[in-house]
């Protein structure tokens, strides 16, 4: 099972970096966070039962995941400070990433943390019938939902 | 720019660049952690803090049965007070950072993200209303017992004095009073405290309502 797991993981990273860039955008412990849902996905593992596409399954707990992270931080013992170096390390990677891409993602991360999921869904080419599943809304409500979070983000593009 | 654009847009911010945050060599290692570094350091200090205050309350009961029942030991209700004061602190300050400690631990990741925040949100509640209903049945217990021993006399209670010259039904009342309001008053932080995460849930909830 392990062994699945990690091929399944490895083939579908790019999820969890998307996942991850929009709910902990400029966090100096992102990458502490990709783990948190890594392990999370693996202990939720199990209970994959094949019965939705795999892809369908990780968004649903990686979202999941990164969503309660960003709810319980509040109540998290404040971190140790970070130090020169790891704050170096996160700084250089936020100015290597490209302007398009750092526009797009302000863009996003001024969204409700359900708004970006829904959104991260729709970019990702889900259909409604999937969004809805992931979700947990109706059909008709996710294309009522995205239509206007859509329009909410190409007001913000566009007025930058 | 239109629709279209945004997903363009999306793509070519992504299909264009890969990142990797770690060798995929270390993924066997990671899945063996229970928590990432940074939410594992938390958690460790707040079991450490649960332990420690865990430790000085057990310490503390132990010395007062110690003191008040194989020793016999009669002090004035004076000194009563101040003790069961630092008791009742000890044992708040215990059950509350256990309480964060469950409330940080307790997820439902399977689920979609309107029932994951349903379930959440009623496991929450579920844990407020239990550590209520302990304050609840310690401390009323407490003041019954308090009650009774004075009716009762158990113990020479009527006979403790303030300088040895008045009886002690004031301070006696004051004692009982806090203790019933301790749990109101636990209630009443437990829900400024949560009032963030609890916000965040019903915000949560009421978007993906139809």
């Amino acid at each position: 099972m392990e062994k699945e797991f990690i091929e399944l993981i490895k083939s579908h990273q790019g999820i969890l970096h998307k996942i991850c860039n929009i709910y902990f955008l400029r966090d100096p412990y992102k990458e502490d966070y990709y783990q948190e849902i890594l392990i999370r996905l693996w202990k939720s593992y199990p209970s994959f039962k094949n019965q939705s596409a795999f892809s369908t399954w990780l968004y649903r707990v990686a979202l999941n995941t990164a969503i309660d992270i960003i709810r319980k931080q509040c109540l998290l013992p404040k971190h140790t400070e970070l130090s020169i170096a790891e704050y170096n390390i996160a700084e250089n990677r936020n100015n290597g990433e490209s302007d398009k891409k750092d526009k797009l993602y302000l863009a996003i991360n001024l969204l409700s943390e359900m708004e970006k999921a829904i959104i991260i869904l729709y970019l990702e080419d889900f259909n409604y019938k999937e969004i809805a599943e992931i979700t947990g809304i109706s059909e008709n409500y996710a294309g009522v939902r995205i239509n206007r979070i859509k329009a909410q983000l190409i007001k913000i593009l566009n007025h930058e | 720019m239109n629709n279209s654009d945004l997903k363009s847009m999306w793509q070519d911010a992504h299909y264009k660049t890969s990142e990797n945050y770690f060798s995929y060599d270390k993924l066997e290692e990671i899945m063996s952690l229970k928590h990432g570094k940074v939410i594992s350091r938390s958690l460790l200090d707040l079991k450490l803090k649960i332990l420690l205050y865990t430790l000085i309350f057990f310490i503390y009961l132990g010395l007062m049965i110690y003191a008040f029942i194989f020793l016999r030991l009669n002090i004035s209700v004076k000194s009563i007070v101040p003790l069961a004061l630092a008791g009742i602190f000890l044992l708040i300050t215990a059950t509350s950072e256990f309480l964060r400690f469950l409330v940080l631990t307790k997820t439902a990741d399977n689920l979609s993200l309107k029932e994951s925040s349903l379930v959440i949100c009623k496991k929450l509640r579920r844990i407020k209303t239990t550590d209520f209903i302990i304050y609840i049945f310690f401390f009323y217990l407490s003041a019954a017992l308090i009650i009774y021993n004075y009716l009762t006399d158990i113990g020479g209670f009527k006979n403790f004095s303030l300088s040895n010259e008045m009886v002690p039904v004031p301070l006696l009342g004051i004692l009982i009073l806090m203790l019933l309001s301790v749990p109101w008053f636990i209630k009443y932080l437990n829900n400024h405290r949560y009032k963030k995460l609890f916000s965040d849930l019903m915000d949560s909830i009421h978007q993906l309502n139809d």
